[in-house]
């Protein structure tokens, strides 16, 4: 299945799957930044949660799920580790660069032929190259220094 | 025969299906393959407003695995009893909370058998949760006689960039 793209209304789902996308890459960031910079500033989860006054328990849903963050919350975490958001990037479809991340077992089935026609197809799949020459642009920076 | 060439046999007999990003460019780090029911859903004809919000979020909830670089603890779960190997991916942003259950092939090689409304499911004893679990073993059987899938307790065996620790653990 492609990208959304064209004049055409967007579809609710494609509007649905961008949001969530949306989400779940950002608390991926984050999650990431948290995990990497805790260790490395040697930080619990009681200390990150008395700094953004809250308890370890609601830090801890926080970081459960993508649903549970708010903008709020995603500054507050950063500045618990003295960091900040940058104003991410923004990237139009047809300017990201391909991805140069393909899993080999991937590589391999989109390369075979399309599944004889057996009333199964399969869209957005076997027979396709889906790495298209578009790009795959920089994610949200996060920042970590002095306040 | 490996059981990647079996995967590649399934997906040419149209009995499993490549999760490939929706969004161009996206990298594919980790393969899901889906099975036929999933996917009639995944690549079901337009319908109300709730059902397109729902598939539009279990899409870009299951790509998670694909895409990103590190996975949470709480986005994949091992069921009991662990030597069965079935583990549940959630997709939980809206109502009604979906479970997608799968095996794993090989390390970052998802085989997702079926899913399951949460709510249909009861708590984690009931016969409901039993019988998907048996079913995910049942389809597993089906689509690949005679290979195991990975059994392990430990999800960095099965998956790559699992986040296990968030916090510094202060040790006495």
């Amino acid at each position: 299945m492609n990208s959304s793209t064209g004049n055409a209304p967007k579809s609710r789902r494609d509007l649905a799957y961008y949001r969530q996308r949306f989400r779940n890459r950002v608390f991926s960031r984050l999650v990431s930044f948290v995990a990497e910079q805790a260790q490395e500033q040697k930080v619990t989860k009681k200390e990150v949660a008395e700094k953004i006054r809250k308890d370890p328990a609601q830090l801890s849903r926080l970081l459960g799920s993508p649903s549970n963050l708010t903008l709020d919350t995603i500054s507050d975490l950063l500045l618990a580790f003295d960091a900040e958001a940058e104003p991410f990037a923004i990237v139009l479809f047809k300017d990201r660069r391909p991805s140069n991340q393909l899993h080999p077992l991937a590589a391999s089935v989109l390369d075979m032929a399309p599944p004889s026609a057996e009333g199964k197809t399969q869209s957005a799949g076997a027979g396709e190259k889906i790495i298209k020459p578009i790009g795959h642009g920089p994610e949200i920076s996060f920042v970590a220094g002095p306040v | 025969m490996s059981i990647e060439s079996e995967i590649r046999d399934r997906v040419r007999r149209g009995m499993l299906f490549l999760l490939v990003p929706k969004a161009a460019g996206a990298p594919i780090r980790r393969v899901m393959l889906v099975g036929e029911d999933l996917w009639s859903d995944l690549e079901s004809p337009e319908g109300d407003a709730e059902w397109e919000e729902r598939i539009g979020k279990l899409r870009a909830d299951l790509e998670v695995f694909v895409t990103e670089e590190k996975i949470v603890p709480r986005y994949l779960f091992l069921l009991y009893p662990a030597g069965d190997a079935v583990w549940e991916i959630r997709s939980v942003r809206d109502r009604p909370s979906l479970r997608v259950l799968g095996l794993f092939a090989a390390k970052d090689i998802f085989v997702s058998t079926n899913h399951a409304r949460r709510e249909d499911l009861g708590n984690w004893q009931s016969r409901e949760w039993k019988a998907v679990k048996r079913l995910a073993r049942a389809v597993w059987r089906k689509l690949f006689q005679g290979y195991e899938p990975i059994v392990t307790t430990n999800a960095n065996e099965v998956c790559s960039g699992v986040a296990d620790e968030l916090f510094y653990r202060e040790r006495s």
